[in-house]
This record gives structure tokens, C-alpha cells and sequence, in this order.
């Protein structure tokens, strides 16, 4: 009789969701949080930890200014690349400095998704670790679209975002 | 996508999201300053844009720039020069800023009034202001 050998594999999932980070007047700043295992990460976390305390503060400059005085307006915020590379076109990054990648998806006046991002090195964001967080953010940015389609992201009475305890995107 | 195997072991989300909120929490004056002084100088441009009918599109024109740039001084994130804040004063015909001496040359403005007790001492004397200066209303009391 031949021996076979048993094997169970568990694969372990990523699973992502929403996470609300700061809400003011005008606007309301949210993130993704990704669990793999026990391990969490909050998109926005990543981003932050990886830039410089000045840029920091720009960002929070930025995140003020909108949140306090004008709203999520699309000049706060730029496209990579081809203007038709659709969906891609979706998402946006935040217009601080330079090299400087936050990718967003602004869902309106007052509500707008922070990513993941970091600096953009001199060669084209092609071949850098930056365009594996563009490409996250993007298919992100489509299942957001989807949730929100489906009604399982909805807006709340202040038109803000709002969702379930058990949304997995 | 972000997370793996091999991803290193982070904080909770909570402890993430706490330290974020601090950072945004946290007093920073400079920041507070910077915020108040591009928002106020945007609102300026608008302003003038607003009273002369100007687009965006005629002050980029105007100024020798593209639209694009125009929209972000306007949405408070940038970071003027004295030479661009002097473009734009020289282009509106007035200063876009003041120090705060030369604002209190520029506008303080005095009133002389000259107050007459008519009433006899021993009674709390009453002054009401003309028409223009009103609802403001002065109670002289006896010192003492």
C-alpha cells in the first residue's frame, strides 16, 4: 500500500476594513486597517511612520486647514501619471510636497480616505515600493466603491461615512 | 496587501490610532501661526478676486502663471515670498499685508468728545451718546 502523505494548509487572510481617524467641522479623515493574523496595521500609521517631521506637520497643516476652513476641496489634492489611466484616476495624492506620496481617495466635501504613500524616489514610481502602495491603494479604492454601491458604507445624518461593525472590505 | 509573514510585528490599531490623534492634538504654535497667516492671506486674494469679477484663470493670467498654482494659494498651502506678496500688492493696487504697527497707523482712528455734567453733583450724572454712536451708553458716577 502506498504511503500518501496528509497535508492541511491554512491559509491566512488579509482582511481589511475601515477605521475613522479625525473628524472635524468640515471634514471627516478616514483609513483602512489591514489584520493579518493578530497583526494590525492602520494604512495611514504606515505612511506616517515613514516621513519626516516636517512633512508631518505639513500634513497635518493640510488635514487642518481642510478639516477647519475649506472643506476637501480637489485642489488640495494632485493625480499620478497618465490622466487617463482609469481607475487609477481615482485615486489622488495629497498636494504637499514634492516627492511626497499620501494617496487619498476624496469621496467628497467632507469625507476623504487616507492611504498609505511615502516618498517618491527620482526614477519613475514604476519600479519603487511606492507603486506597490499606489496599486494597493487603487484596488482598495475600488472595493470602497463597491461597499459604498452596496449600501454597506453609507452617510450618516452630517453626511459623513458611516458603516457597520462587521464591515470587511 | 500591505501585511505578511514576514511583516514585522506592529502595535495595536488602537495604540496606532491613539498616537495619531496625539500628533493632531498636539500644541504646535509655530503650525498655528502658519495656518492663520496662509489662510488669511488666500482670503485676501479671494476677496479682491471677488470684488474686481476675476476668475482664477485672469489672476494666473495675470500674473504670468498657471491656473493650477493659483487654486493651491488659494486653498491656504502655500508658502508666499515677500516677492510674490509684493507681486500681487503692486497688482491689486494696496497692500495684501500689514505688521501690526503699520495697521495701527494705517487705521486707528481718534474721537474727541467733550462731556458736560449738567446735573447736580450729588446725583449720578448721565451721558448719552448722539444718534451714530448708539446703543453705547455712559454712566458717570461720582469718584468716591
Amino acid at each position: 500500500m502506498q504511503k500518501r502523505e496528509i497535508g492541511i494548509t491554512f491559509v491566512m487572510e488579509n482582511r481589511f476594513t475601515l477605521v475613522k481617524l479625525f473628524e472635524f467641522e468640515k471634514v471627516s479623515f478616514y483609513t483602512v486597517k489591514e489584520c493579518y493574523g493578530d497583526n494590525e496595521l492602520l494604512w495611514y500609521d504606515d505612511f506616517f511612520k515613514k516621513i519626516t517631521y516636517e512633512d508631518k506637520r505639513e500634513i497635518k497643516r493640510m488635514l487642518i486647514i481642510m478639516g477647519k476652513y475649506k472643506g476637501a476641496q480637489p485642489s488640495f489634492f494632485r493625480h499620478e501619471g497618465r490622466a487617463d489611466a482609469l481607475p487609477s484616476r481615482k485615486v489622488s495624492f495629497a498636494n504637499v510636497s514634492g516627492n511626497l506620496r499620501l494617496y487619498c481617495l476624496r469621496i467628497d466635501e467632507r469625507n476623504v480616505i487616507l492611504f498609505s504613500g511615502g516618498y517618491k524616489d527620482a526614477r519613475t514610481a514604476q519600479d519603487s515600493q511606492i507603486s506597490m502602495l499606489f496599486h494597493a491603494a487603487v484596488r482598495m479604492a475600488g472595493r470602497i466603491d463597491e461597499a459604498l454601491n452596496e449600501n454597506r458604507i453609507y452617510f450618516d445624518d452630517n453626511d459623513r461615512l458611516s458603516w457597520d461593525d462587521d464591515l470587511i472590505l | 496587501m500591505l501585511l505578511n509573514e514576514k511583516s514585522p510585528k506592529y502595535p495595536s490599531a488602537e495604540e496606532q490610532l491613539r498616537e495619531l490623534q496625539a500628533f493632531m492634538n498636539e500644541e504646535d504654535p509655530e503650525l498655528d501661526y502658519l495656518i492663520q497667516f496662509s489662510i488669511g492671506i488666500a482670503d485676501e486674494i479671494e476677496g479682491e478676486l471677488k470684488r474686481r469679477g476675476w476668475t482664477q484663470k485672469q489672476l494666473a493670467k495675470a500674473l504670468g502663471k498657471k491656473e493650477p498654482e493659483i487654486s493651491r494659494w488659494l486653498n491656504g498651502m502655500h508658502n508666499f515670498t515677500l516677492k510674490s506678496l509684493a507681486k500681487l500688492s503692486a497688482l491689486f493696487g494696496r497692500p495684501l499685508i500689514y505688521t501690526p504697527t503699520k495697521a495701527e497707523e494705517e487705521f486707528t482712528r481718534y474721537v474727541y468728545m467733550k462731556i458736560t455734567q449738567e446735573q447736580a453733583p450729588e446725583k449720578p450724572a448721565t451721558f448719552e451718546h448722539q444718534k451714530e454712536y448708539q446703543p453705547a451708553r455712559l454712566t458717570l458716577k461720582q469718584a468716591g
